[in-house]
C-alpha cells in the first residue's frame, strides 16, 4: 500500500478527531466511497444491496473512528469493515444474478457474441457467488479490488499462505465449473 | 528480474490492470505461454473482470456523502460539542473569573471594613482568623489558574 496515502488517511483522521474537523472526514469518505460500493458490490451481487451496504460500512467506519487503532492502515479497516457488512447483509439472502441480454435481438452476429459474453459473465458470476465465503473473499479482494497477498490477509485475520490457498481453491473451482464450451481461451 | 513461477504468480494481476513495467509484462507473457496454471489462474482473473459492476451514479455518491455526515457524525460531534462547550474558553472562563473577581474584592472590602471598624473599636485581631482568610484566597487564585489551564485547552487535547 502506498506509504503516503496511508499517512495521508492518517492526518484526516486526526484532524476530525482532534479538531472536530468535519472535512476532513469528508475527504476521506469521498476518497473511499467508491471502493466501498465496488467491494460490497461484488459480495452482495446486487447494487440497491450493495448502496445500502456502503452506507452502513462508512457510517460504522466514521462512528467507530475512534477505536481505530492504526495497526494496519485506515483502507485495510475499511475493507474489513465493508466485507463483515456486506457477510451480515446478505447472510440468509440468495445472491442476486442480474438478467441479460433482454433486448437483443436475434439474428444480429454481434448480438450473438453479445448473448454469448454476457451469459458467461452470468454463469461466472453464479460460481462465484456459490463459493464458500472466506474463497469468494480471496478472490474479490485479489482479482477485484487489486489488493497484494499482505493487504488480503489483513482485511481476512488470516495468515498469507491461508489467502494464498483459499484463492488458489477458487480459481481452481470456477475453472472446473466454467463448461468446457465456455473456456474460450485466447491470451 | 524474478521470473520463476512463484514471482510471477505474484505479479499477475499488475499484469491484468496493466500496471507493470513493460520488462515485467513481457516475462509474465512469455511464462504464461508456458505454464498452465498460471494461464489458468490468468484466463479465470480476466474473465472475473468482465463481469460489470453497475455504476450508482454522481448523484449516488453525493448524497452517500451527506448521509454518512449527518448520520455518523451526530454522534461522535455531540462528543466533542459537550467537550468544547465545557472548556469553550471565552464564555465560561470569563463568567468564572468575573465571579471569583467580584468576590474576592467584596470579600476584601468586607475584611478590610471590618479591620478598621475593628481597629477603631481597640479590637486585636485574632492571628488565626487572618491566616484562614489568606489561605482560603490564595485557594481561590489556585482555582482560578486551574481554569486558566484548562482554557489552553492542553487538558482536552490529552483527553482526546
Ligand atoms: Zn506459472
Amino acid at each position: 500500500m502506498d506509504e503516503d496515502s496511508r499517512s495521508e488517511d492518517n492526518r484526516l483522521i486526526d484532524a476530525y478527531l482532534d479538531g472536530g474537523n468535519e472535512s476532513a472526514i469528508e475527504e476521506l469518505i469521498v476518497k473511499y466511497r467508491k471502493e466501498v460500493y465496488l467491494t460490497a458490490y461484488r459480495v452482495a451481487g446486487d447494487m440497491e444491496e450493495a448502496k445500502d451496504i456502503t452506507q452502513k460500512a462508512l457510517i460504522s467506519a466514521v462512528s467507530e473512528l475512534r477505536n481505530f487503532k492504526r495497526k494496519s492502515a485506515f483502507k485495510t479497516w475499511l475493507y474489513r469493515i465493508t466485507v463483515n457488512a456486506a457477510l451480515n447483509h446478505t447472510r440468509g439472502n440468495a445472491y442476486k444474478t442480474v438478467e441479460l441480454c433482454e433486448t437483443i435481438q436475434s439474428g444480429e452476429r454481434g448480438a450473438d457474441v453479445c448473448l454469448i459474453e454476457k451469459e458467461r459473465a452470468r454463469r461466472l458470476k453464479g460460481l462465484l457467488a456459490g463459493l464458500p465465503p472466506r474463497q469468494r473473499l480471496s478472490v474479490i479482494l485479489r482479482v477485484y479490488r487489486g489488493l497484494s497477498l499482505a493487504e488480503t490477509a489483513a482485511v481476512m485475520e488470516c495468515s498469507e499462505g491461508a489467502v494464498k490457498s483459499h484463492y488458489h481453491l477458487a480459481i481452481n473451482k470456477l475453472k472446473t465449473a466454467m463448461p468446457a464450451d465456455m473456456q474460450g481461451k485466447d491470451l | 528480474m524474478k521470473s520463476g513461477h512463484d514471482e510471477i504468480k505474484d505479479m499477475l494481476h499488475g499484469y491484468l490492470h496493466g500496471t507493470l513495467t513493460k520488462d515485467a509484462s513481457a516475462l509474465v507473457k512469455d511464462h504464461l505461454s508456458c505454464c498452465d496454471e498460471c494461464a489458468d489462474e490468468f484466463y479465470i482473473a480476466g474473465e472475473l473482470l468482465k463481469i460489470e459492476a453497475p455504476d450508482p451514479g454522481v448523484s449516488y455518491y453525493n448524497n452517500l456523502t451527506k448521509a454518512v455526515l449527518d448520520t455518523a457524525s451526530v454522534s461522535v460531534a455531540n462528543r466533542f460539542n459537550l467537550w468544547k462547550y465545557l472548556f469553550r474558553p471565552v464564555p465560561i472562563a470569563a463568567a468564572v473569573s468575573l465571579c471569583l473577581i467580584i468576590f474576592i474584592l467584596s470579600f476584601g472590602i468586607f475584611h478590610s471594613g471590618h479591620i478598621q471598624y475593628a481597629m477603631q473599636n481597640n479590637i486585636t485581631m485574632d492571628a488565626a482568623a487572618s491566616d484562614e482568610a489568606m489561605y482560603s484566597l490564595l485557594e481561590e487564585e489556585e482555582y482560578g489558574d486551574g481554569l486558566a489551564a484548562d482554557d489552553s485547552g492542553d487538558d482536552l487535547t490529552a483527553m482526546l
